[in-house]
Protein backbone atom coordinates (compact mmCIF):
# COMPACT_ATOMS: atom_id res chain seq x y z
CA UNK A 1 0.00 0.00 0.00
CA UNK A 2 1.01 3.56 -0.54
CA UNK A 3 2.50 4.83 2.68
CA UNK A 4 4.03 8.08 1.50
CA UNK A 5 1.88 10.15 3.85
CA UNK A 6 4.05 11.85 6.43
CA UNK A 7 3.15 11.25 10.04
CA UNK A 8 5.51 13.81 11.53
CA UNK A 9 4.30 15.36 14.79
CA UNK A 10 1.54 12.80 15.17
CA UNK A 11 -0.12 12.43 18.58
CA UNK A 12 -2.00 9.24 17.88
CA UNK A 13 -1.96 7.15 14.73
CA UNK A 14 -3.43 3.79 13.88
CA UNK A 15 -4.23 1.66 10.88
CA UNK A 16 -6.90 -0.95 10.35
CA UNK A 17 -7.19 -3.35 7.45
CA UNK A 18 -10.63 -4.80 6.87
CA UNK A 19 -12.38 -6.88 4.24
CA UNK A 20 -14.86 -5.66 1.66
CA UNK A 21 -17.72 -6.45 3.99
CA UNK A 22 -20.31 -4.10 5.45
CA UNK A 23 -20.67 -6.19 8.60
CA UNK A 24 -17.33 -4.84 9.87
CA UNK A 25 -18.83 -1.38 10.54
CA UNK A 26 -19.14 -2.10 14.30
CA UNK A 27 -15.44 -3.07 14.32
CA UNK A 28 -14.50 0.19 12.55
CA UNK A 29 -16.58 2.21 15.01
CA UNK A 30 -14.95 0.63 18.02
CA UNK A 31 -11.49 1.09 16.46
CA UNK A 32 -12.23 4.80 15.94
CA UNK A 33 -13.17 5.27 19.61
CA UNK A 34 -9.47 5.57 20.40
CA UNK A 35 -9.48 8.87 18.48
CA UNK A 36 -11.94 10.46 20.89
CA UNK A 37 -9.28 12.31 22.81
CA UNK A 38 -7.61 15.67 23.18
CA UNK A 39 -7.17 17.84 21.10
CA UNK A 40 -10.03 16.43 19.00
CA UNK A 41 -13.30 17.98 20.19
CA UNK A 42 -16.43 15.88 20.57
CA UNK A 43 -18.02 17.49 17.53
CA UNK A 44 -15.01 16.98 15.28
CA UNK A 45 -14.76 13.39 16.45
CA UNK A 46 -18.44 12.75 15.70
CA UNK A 47 -18.04 14.32 12.26
CA UNK A 48 -14.96 12.16 11.66
CA UNK A 49 -16.87 9.07 12.72
CA UNK A 50 -19.68 9.57 10.21
CA UNK A 51 -17.23 10.58 7.45
CA UNK A 52 -15.14 7.47 8.06
CA UNK A 53 -18.14 5.14 7.91
CA UNK A 54 -19.43 6.83 4.76
CA UNK A 55 -15.98 6.51 3.17
CA UNK A 56 -15.80 2.83 4.04
CA UNK A 57 -19.36 2.13 2.87
CA UNK A 58 -18.64 3.85 -0.46
CA UNK A 59 -15.56 1.69 -0.91
CA UNK A 60 -17.57 -1.50 -0.31
CA UNK A 61 -20.71 -0.59 -2.23
CA UNK A 62 -19.20 1.29 -5.15
CA UNK A 63 -15.42 1.03 -5.56
CA UNK A 64 -15.32 -2.67 -4.66
CA UNK A 65 -18.80 -3.55 -5.89
CA UNK A 66 -17.46 -6.19 -8.29
CA UNK A 67 -14.66 -7.38 -6.03
CA UNK A 68 -14.39 -10.36 -3.76
CA UNK A 69 -15.12 -9.99 -0.09
CA UNK A 70 -11.44 -10.68 0.59
CA UNK A 71 -10.24 -7.50 -1.12
CA UNK A 72 -8.65 -5.43 1.65
CA UNK A 73 -9.67 -1.88 2.49
CA UNK A 74 -7.09 0.03 4.47
CA UNK A 75 -8.14 2.66 6.95
CA UNK A 76 -5.82 4.98 8.80
CA UNK A 77 -6.34 7.92 11.08
CA UNK A 78 -4.01 10.33 12.81
CA UNK A 79 -4.43 13.03 15.40
CA UNK A 80 -1.99 15.91 14.93
CA UNK A 81 -1.65 19.03 17.08
CA UNK A 82 -3.63 21.04 14.52
CA UNK A 83 -5.74 18.50 12.61
CA UNK A 84 -7.47 15.15 12.43
CA UNK A 85 -6.72 13.09 9.34
CA UNK A 86 -8.61 10.04 8.14
CA UNK A 87 -7.78 8.04 5.03
CA UNK A 88 -9.59 5.18 3.33
CA UNK A 89 -7.72 3.28 0.60
CA UNK A 90 -9.58 1.20 -1.95
CA UNK A 91 -8.62 -0.57 -5.18
CA UNK A 92 -11.56 0.26 -7.43
CA UNK A 93 -11.65 2.08 -10.74
CA UNK A 94 -11.22 5.87 -10.70
CA UNK A 95 -14.31 7.83 -9.74
CA UNK A 96 -15.06 11.57 -9.64
CA UNK A 97 -16.34 12.00 -6.08
CA UNK A 98 -15.96 15.79 -6.19
CA UNK A 99 -18.40 15.97 -9.11
CA UNK A 100 -20.98 13.84 -7.26
CA UNK A 101 -20.60 15.94 -4.12
CA UNK A 102 -21.15 19.15 -6.10
CA UNK A 103 -24.17 17.77 -7.90
CA UNK A 104 -25.99 16.34 -4.93
CA UNK A 105 -27.30 19.57 -3.45
CA UNK A 106 -28.73 20.79 -6.76
CA UNK A 107 -30.45 17.46 -7.23
CA UNK A 108 -32.12 17.52 -3.83
CA UNK A 109 -32.86 21.07 -2.71
CA UNK A 110 -35.51 19.78 -0.29
CA UNK A 111 -34.11 17.35 2.30
CA UNK A 112 -37.44 15.56 2.56
CA UNK A 113 -37.39 14.64 -1.15
CA UNK A 114 -34.00 13.15 -0.62
CA UNK A 115 -34.00 9.42 -0.01
CA UNK A 116 -30.73 8.34 -1.64
CA UNK A 117 -27.17 9.75 -1.98
CA UNK A 118 -27.15 11.01 1.59
CA UNK A 119 -23.51 9.92 1.82
CA UNK A 120 -22.42 12.50 -0.76
CA UNK A 121 -24.72 15.08 0.86
CA UNK A 122 -23.01 14.53 4.22
CA UNK A 123 -19.58 14.99 2.63
CA UNK A 124 -20.85 18.18 1.02
CA UNK A 125 -22.06 19.55 4.34
CA UNK A 126 -18.87 18.57 6.16
CA UNK A 127 -16.92 20.33 3.43
CA UNK A 128 -19.00 23.50 3.07
CA UNK A 129 -20.32 24.04 6.58
CA UNK A 130 -17.78 22.44 8.87
CA UNK A 131 -14.45 23.07 7.16
CA UNK A 132 -13.53 19.50 6.31
CA UNK A 133 -11.20 18.86 3.43
CA UNK A 134 -12.63 15.96 1.41
CA UNK A 135 -10.54 14.61 -1.45
CA UNK A 136 -10.66 11.41 -3.41
CA UNK A 137 -7.51 10.88 -5.38
CA UNK A 138 -7.23 8.10 -7.90
CA UNK A 139 -3.80 6.95 -9.00
CA UNK A 140 -5.18 5.10 -12.01
CA UNK A 141 -3.25 2.03 -10.90
CA UNK A 142 -6.03 0.57 -8.84
CA UNK A 143 -5.18 2.57 -5.76
CA UNK A 144 -7.59 5.26 -4.61
CA UNK A 145 -7.38 7.31 -1.47
CA UNK A 146 -10.23 9.16 0.19
CA UNK A 147 -8.66 11.69 2.50
CA UNK A 148 -10.71 13.50 5.12
CA UNK A 149 -8.86 16.25 6.97
CA UNK A 150 -10.14 18.67 9.55
CA UNK A 151 -7.95 21.49 10.90
CA UNK A 152 -9.17 22.42 14.38
CA UNK B 1 -24.46 -6.70 -2.42
CA UNK B 2 -25.78 -5.46 0.85
CA UNK B 3 -25.84 -8.27 3.32
CA UNK B 4 -29.01 -7.96 5.23
CA UNK B 5 -28.37 -8.63 8.86
CA UNK B 6 -30.89 -10.71 10.71
CA UNK B 7 -31.69 -7.79 12.99
CA UNK B 8 -35.14 -7.69 14.48
CA UNK B 9 -37.04 -4.51 15.27
CA UNK B 10 -39.13 -5.32 18.34
CA UNK B 11 -42.50 -3.58 18.17
CA UNK B 12 -44.76 -2.77 21.10
CA UNK B 13 -48.33 -2.00 20.18
CA UNK B 14 -51.08 -0.35 22.18
CA UNK B 15 -54.25 0.32 20.22
CA UNK B 16 -53.24 2.55 17.32
CA UNK B 17 -49.82 3.38 18.61
CA UNK B 18 -46.68 1.51 17.65
CA UNK B 19 -43.32 1.75 19.35
CA UNK B 20 -40.33 0.39 17.45
CA UNK B 21 -37.14 -0.29 19.33
CA UNK B 22 -34.14 0.54 17.15
CA UNK B 23 -30.80 -1.28 17.39
CA UNK B 24 -27.52 0.14 18.73
CA UNK B 25 -26.25 0.82 15.22
CA UNK B 26 -28.62 1.77 12.44
CA UNK B 27 -26.51 1.56 9.29
CA UNK B 28 -26.55 0.26 5.74
CA UNK B 29 -26.77 -3.34 6.96
CA UNK B 30 -29.93 -2.64 8.96
CA UNK B 31 -31.48 -0.04 6.66
CA UNK B 32 -33.36 -2.39 4.32
CA UNK B 33 -34.98 -4.27 7.18
CA UNK B 34 -35.74 -0.94 8.84
CA UNK B 35 -37.41 0.44 5.72
CA UNK B 36 -39.47 -2.74 5.39
CA UNK B 37 -40.55 -2.53 9.03
CA UNK B 38 -41.57 1.12 8.68
CA UNK B 39 -43.56 0.39 5.54
CA UNK B 40 -45.29 -2.53 7.25
CA UNK B 41 -46.38 -0.37 10.20
CA UNK B 42 -47.42 2.58 8.04
CA UNK B 43 -49.57 0.33 5.87
CA UNK B 44 -51.02 -1.61 8.80
CA UNK B 45 -54.80 -1.80 9.17
CA UNK B 46 -56.29 -0.03 11.00
CA UNK B 47 -53.93 2.85 10.19
CA UNK B 48 -51.91 3.73 13.30
CA UNK B 49 -52.21 7.27 14.65
CA UNK B 50 -48.66 7.41 15.94
CA UNK B 51 -45.42 5.56 15.33
CA UNK B 52 -42.64 6.00 17.86
CA UNK B 53 -39.08 5.22 16.89
CA UNK B 54 -37.24 4.48 20.11
CA UNK B 55 -33.60 5.52 19.77
CA UNK B 56 -32.72 4.79 23.42
CA UNK B 57 -30.16 2.13 22.44
CA UNK B 58 -28.91 3.80 19.27
CA UNK B 59 -25.46 5.35 19.23
CA UNK B 60 -24.78 5.65 15.50
CA UNK B 61 -26.71 6.13 12.25
CA UNK B 62 -25.26 6.45 8.76
CA UNK B 63 -26.46 7.94 5.46
CA UNK B 64 -28.52 4.85 4.60
CA UNK B 65 -30.37 5.17 7.88
CA UNK B 66 -30.96 8.87 7.18
CA UNK B 67 -32.44 7.98 3.79
CA UNK B 68 -34.68 5.38 5.44
CA UNK B 69 -35.81 7.85 8.12
CA UNK B 70 -36.70 10.41 5.45
CA UNK B 71 -38.66 7.78 3.53
CA UNK B 72 -40.46 6.80 6.71
CA UNK B 73 -41.31 10.40 7.61
CA UNK B 74 -42.67 11.13 4.12
CA UNK B 75 -44.78 7.97 4.04
CA UNK B 76 -46.12 8.61 7.55
CA UNK B 77 -47.05 12.20 6.71
CA UNK B 78 -48.87 11.19 3.57
CA UNK B 79 -51.18 9.08 5.75
CA UNK B 80 -51.47 11.59 8.58
CA UNK B 81 -49.56 9.33 10.94
CA UNK B 82 -47.55 11.11 13.62
CA UNK B 83 -43.92 10.00 13.61
CA UNK B 84 -41.93 10.68 16.75
CA UNK B 85 -38.31 9.96 17.59
CA UNK B 86 -37.77 9.09 21.24
CA UNK B 87 -34.71 9.29 23.49
CA UNK B 88 -32.39 10.51 20.78
CA UNK B 89 -28.81 10.75 22.07
CA UNK B 90 -26.73 13.81 21.30
CA UNK B 91 -24.54 11.82 18.88
CA UNK B 92 -27.57 11.02 16.75
CA UNK B 93 -28.89 14.57 17.00
CA UNK B 94 -25.53 15.82 15.74
CA UNK B 95 -25.83 13.60 12.67
CA UNK B 96 -29.45 14.67 12.03
CA UNK B 97 -28.40 18.31 12.34
CA UNK B 98 -25.48 17.71 9.99
CA UNK B 99 -28.03 16.49 7.44
CA UNK B 100 -30.19 19.60 8.15
CA UNK B 101 -32.98 17.29 9.28
CA UNK B 102 -33.15 18.19 12.97
CA UNK B 103 -36.04 20.57 12.38
CA UNK B 104 -38.05 18.13 10.32
CA UNK B 105 -38.49 15.40 12.89
CA UNK B 106 -40.52 15.50 16.09
CA UNK B 107 -38.05 14.59 18.79
CA UNK B 108 -39.17 13.82 22.31
CA UNK B 109 -36.72 13.32 25.10
CA UNK B 110 -38.26 10.66 27.26
CA UNK B 111 -38.80 7.03 26.53
CA UNK B 112 -40.91 4.92 28.82
CA UNK B 113 -38.00 2.81 30.02
CA UNK B 114 -37.90 -0.63 28.45
CA UNK B 115 -35.10 -1.69 30.76
CA UNK B 116 -34.93 -0.90 34.48
CA UNK B 117 -32.46 1.96 34.21
CA UNK B 118 -31.32 3.37 30.92
CA UNK B 119 -27.87 4.86 31.41
CA UNK B 120 -28.27 8.59 32.06
CA UNK B 121 -24.80 9.41 30.70
CA UNK B 122 -26.00 11.34 27.67
CA UNK B 123 -29.01 13.58 27.95
CA UNK B 124 -31.55 13.92 25.21
CA UNK B 125 -32.85 17.27 23.98
CA UNK B 126 -32.88 19.86 26.74
CA UNK B 127 -36.45 20.69 27.92
CA UNK B 128 -35.94 24.39 27.10
CA UNK B 129 -35.63 23.53 23.40
CA UNK B 130 -38.88 21.58 23.49
CA UNK B 131 -40.95 24.05 25.49
CA UNK B 132 -43.70 25.47 23.28
CA UNK B 133 -44.37 28.21 25.85
CA UNK B 134 -40.75 29.37 25.68
CA UNK B 135 -41.02 29.49 21.90
CA UNK B 136 -44.29 31.46 22.14
CA UNK B 137 -42.66 33.98 24.50
CA UNK B 138 -39.75 34.23 22.05
CA UNK B 139 -42.06 34.97 19.13
CA UNK B 140 -44.01 37.64 21.00
CA UNK B 141 -40.82 39.14 22.45
CA UNK B 142 -39.12 39.13 19.03
CA UNK B 143 -42.03 40.94 17.43
CA UNK B 144 -42.04 43.60 20.14
CA UNK B 145 -38.24 43.86 19.84
CA UNK B 146 -38.36 44.17 16.06
CA UNK B 147 -41.02 46.84 16.43
CA UNK B 148 -38.68 48.88 18.64
CA UNK B 149 -35.81 48.17 16.24
CA UNK B 150 -37.89 49.55 13.36
CA UNK B 151 -38.47 52.78 15.26
CA UNK B 152 -34.81 53.35 16.16
CA UNK B 153 -33.42 51.99 12.90
CA UNK B 154 -33.26 55.20 10.87
CA UNK B 155 -31.54 57.46 13.45
CA UNK B 156 -29.07 54.67 14.30
CA UNK B 157 -28.40 54.00 10.62
CA UNK B 158 -27.64 57.66 9.97
CA UNK B 159 -25.38 57.86 13.03
CA UNK B 160 -23.43 54.74 12.01
CA UNK B 161 -22.99 55.99 8.44
CA UNK B 162 -21.86 59.45 9.51
CA UNK B 163 -19.38 58.15 12.07
CA UNK B 164 -17.75 55.51 9.89
CA UNK B 165 -18.84 54.71 6.33
CA UNK B 166 -19.81 51.11 5.66
CA UNK B 167 -22.66 48.77 6.31
CA UNK B 168 -25.34 49.49 8.93
CA UNK B 169 -25.73 45.92 10.05
CA UNK B 170 -23.02 43.43 10.84
CA UNK B 171 -23.41 39.68 10.58
CA UNK B 172 -21.25 36.95 11.95
CA UNK B 173 -21.44 33.17 11.92
CA UNK B 174 -22.27 31.73 15.33
CA UNK B 175 -23.08 28.24 16.55
CA UNK B 176 -26.55 27.55 17.84
CA UNK B 177 -28.37 24.54 19.19
CA UNK B 178 -26.13 21.48 18.72
CA UNK B 179 -23.57 23.54 16.91
CA UNK B 180 -25.78 24.40 13.97
CA UNK B 181 -24.41 27.50 12.31
CA UNK B 182 -26.41 30.64 11.71
CA UNK B 183 -25.79 34.32 10.94
CA UNK B 184 -26.22 36.58 13.94
CA UNK B 185 -27.21 40.20 13.15
CA UNK B 186 -26.17 43.32 15.04
CA UNK B 187 -25.79 47.01 14.36
CA UNK B 188 -22.19 47.56 13.29
CA UNK B 189 -20.20 49.00 16.18
CA UNK B 190 -16.69 48.64 14.77
CA UNK B 191 -14.83 50.15 11.84
CA UNK B 192 -15.57 48.52 8.47
CA UNK B 193 -12.27 46.64 8.24
CA UNK B 194 -12.38 45.35 11.83
CA UNK B 195 -11.73 41.69 10.91
CA UNK B 196 -8.47 42.58 9.15
CA UNK B 197 -7.35 44.58 12.18
CA UNK B 198 -8.21 41.80 14.62
CA UNK B 199 -4.69 40.37 14.77
CA UNK B 200 -3.30 43.74 15.83
CA UNK B 201 -5.55 44.03 18.85
CA UNK B 202 -4.17 42.46 21.95
CA UNK B 203 -6.33 39.63 23.18
CA UNK B 204 -7.12 40.26 26.81
CA UNK B 205 -9.19 37.17 27.34
CA UNK B 206 -7.91 33.94 28.72
CA UNK B 207 -8.95 30.78 26.94
CA UNK B 208 -10.90 30.48 23.77
CA UNK B 209 -12.72 33.72 23.14
CA UNK B 210 -12.03 37.13 21.78
CA UNK B 211 -13.04 40.31 23.52
CA UNK B 212 -11.05 43.42 24.30
CA UNK B 213 -12.37 46.19 26.50
CA UNK B 214 -10.47 49.06 24.93
CA UNK B 215 -10.61 47.72 21.44
CA UNK B 216 -9.57 50.65 19.21
CA UNK B 217 -11.68 49.29 16.38
CA UNK B 218 -14.91 50.28 18.15
CA UNK B 219 -16.34 53.49 16.72
CA UNK B 220 -17.74 56.32 18.84
CA UNK B 221 -21.29 55.51 17.83
CA UNK B 222 -20.44 51.85 18.33
CA UNK B 223 -19.37 52.52 21.90
CA UNK B 224 -22.71 54.17 22.58
CA UNK B 225 -24.63 51.34 20.91
CA UNK B 226 -22.77 48.77 23.00
CA UNK B 227 -23.20 50.67 26.23
CA UNK B 228 -26.94 50.89 25.67
CA UNK B 229 -27.05 47.39 24.16
CA UNK B 230 -28.86 48.87 21.15
CA UNK B 231 -26.38 47.02 18.94
CA UNK B 232 -28.01 43.74 19.99
CA UNK B 233 -31.50 44.65 18.79
CA UNK B 234 -31.31 43.14 15.28
CA UNK B 235 -30.89 39.78 17.02
CA UNK B 236 -34.65 39.75 17.56
CA UNK B 237 -34.69 38.67 13.92
CA UNK B 238 -32.63 35.58 14.90
CA UNK B 239 -35.09 34.93 17.72
CA UNK B 240 -38.07 35.15 15.38
CA UNK B 241 -36.37 32.68 13.05
CA UNK B 242 -35.91 30.26 15.94
CA UNK B 243 -32.10 30.27 15.73
CA UNK B 244 -31.89 32.02 19.08
CA UNK B 245 -34.07 32.53 22.10
CA UNK B 246 -34.59 35.64 24.21
CA UNK B 247 -32.81 33.91 27.08
CA UNK B 248 -30.16 31.27 26.61
CA UNK B 249 -26.43 30.69 26.50
CA UNK B 250 -23.88 32.93 24.85
CA UNK B 251 -23.74 32.15 21.10
CA UNK B 252 -20.15 31.01 20.46
CA UNK B 253 -18.09 31.52 17.31
CA UNK B 254 -17.34 28.42 15.22
CA UNK B 255 -13.63 28.72 16.08
CA UNK B 256 -14.49 28.58 19.78
CA UNK B 257 -16.59 25.47 19.35
CA UNK B 258 -13.87 23.73 17.40
CA UNK B 259 -11.58 24.32 20.35
CA UNK B 260 -14.02 22.96 22.91
CA UNK B 261 -13.11 19.98 24.94
CA UNK B 262 -15.73 17.29 25.16
CA UNK B 263 -17.21 18.54 28.44
CA UNK B 264 -17.78 22.00 26.97
CA UNK B 265 -19.84 20.63 24.13
CA UNK B 266 -22.78 20.39 26.53
CA UNK B 267 -23.16 24.15 26.23
CA UNK B 268 -24.75 23.66 22.85
CA UNK B 269 -27.65 21.59 24.21
CA UNK B 270 -29.80 24.71 24.46
CA UNK B 271 -30.47 27.56 22.08
CA UNK B 272 -28.26 30.62 22.45
CA UNK B 273 -29.95 33.73 23.81
CA UNK B 274 -29.84 37.48 23.38
CA UNK B 275 -29.44 37.58 27.12
CA UNK B 276 -28.57 35.02 29.74
CA UNK B 277 -26.53 34.34 32.84
CA UNK B 278 -23.42 35.98 31.42
CA UNK B 279 -25.26 39.27 30.79
CA UNK B 280 -26.90 39.39 34.19
CA UNK B 281 -24.26 37.83 36.40
CA UNK B 282 -21.11 39.15 34.88
CA UNK B 283 -21.42 40.84 31.53
CA UNK B 284 -18.04 41.85 30.15
CA UNK B 285 -16.34 41.64 33.52
CA UNK B 286 -15.88 37.96 32.89
CA UNK B 287 -12.59 37.36 31.19
CA UNK B 288 -12.18 33.68 31.59
CA UNK B 289 -13.65 31.27 29.07
CA UNK B 290 -14.19 28.65 31.75
CA UNK B 291 -16.40 31.03 33.72
CA UNK B 292 -18.63 31.55 30.70
CA UNK B 293 -18.96 27.81 30.26
CA UNK B 294 -19.83 27.42 33.93
CA UNK B 295 -22.52 30.08 33.67
CA UNK B 296 -23.94 28.37 30.59
CA UNK B 297 -24.07 25.01 32.32
CA UNK B 298 -25.65 26.58 35.39
CA UNK B 299 -28.39 27.98 33.15
CA UNK B 300 -29.08 24.52 31.74
CA UNK B 301 -29.36 23.05 35.22
CA UNK B 302 -31.64 25.74 36.58
CA UNK B 303 -33.75 26.32 33.52
CA UNK B 304 -37.48 26.83 33.96
CA UNK B 305 -39.89 29.33 32.42
CA UNK B 306 -39.83 31.27 35.69
CA UNK B 307 -36.04 31.37 35.63
CA UNK B 308 -36.13 32.71 32.06
CA UNK B 309 -38.50 35.48 33.08
CA UNK B 310 -36.29 36.36 36.07
CA UNK B 311 -33.26 36.64 33.81
CA UNK B 312 -35.23 38.82 31.39
CA UNK B 313 -36.24 41.17 34.21
CA UNK B 314 -32.70 41.29 35.58
CA UNK B 315 -31.41 42.10 32.09
CA UNK B 316 -33.70 45.10 31.87
CA UNK B 317 -32.53 46.23 35.30
CA UNK B 318 -28.87 45.80 34.37
CA UNK B 319 -29.45 47.85 31.23
CA UNK B 320 -30.64 50.77 33.31
CA UNK B 321 -27.72 50.58 35.68
CA UNK B 322 -24.68 52.60 34.72
CA UNK B 323 -21.80 50.14 34.65
CA UNK B 324 -23.64 47.64 32.55
CA UNK B 325 -21.55 47.21 29.43
CA UNK B 326 -18.06 48.61 29.49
Amino acid sequence: MNNLVSTEGVIHFDRLIVQTDLTVIPQILSWFEAFQRFPVSQVVWLQGQIALVEGFTNAVRHAHAQFSKYTPIEIEAGIYPNRLEIRVWDQGSPFDLAELIDRVEQDYPNPLEHEVHWGAALFKKLKDQHGWNVEYSCSGEGQNCLSLIKFY
Amino acid sequence: MIQQSSIAFPVTQTEELYQVQLPALLTVTEAIAFRAKCRELIEAKPTPTKIILDFAQTTFIDSSAIGALVMCLKAARSRQIELVLWSVKSEILTILELADLGQHFTIESKTIPLEPHPKPQIEATHPSVQSKTKRAIDIVGAMVGLGITAVVFIPIAIAIKLDNPGTILFSQTRCGHLGQRFQVWKFRSMVSNAEQLKAQVENQNEGAFFKNENDPRITRVGRFLRKTSLDEFPQFWNVLRGEMSLVGTRPPLPEEVDRYEIANWQRLNVKPGITGEWQVHGRSKIRNFEEVIQLDLRYQERWSLKYDLQLLLKTVMVLFRKDSAF
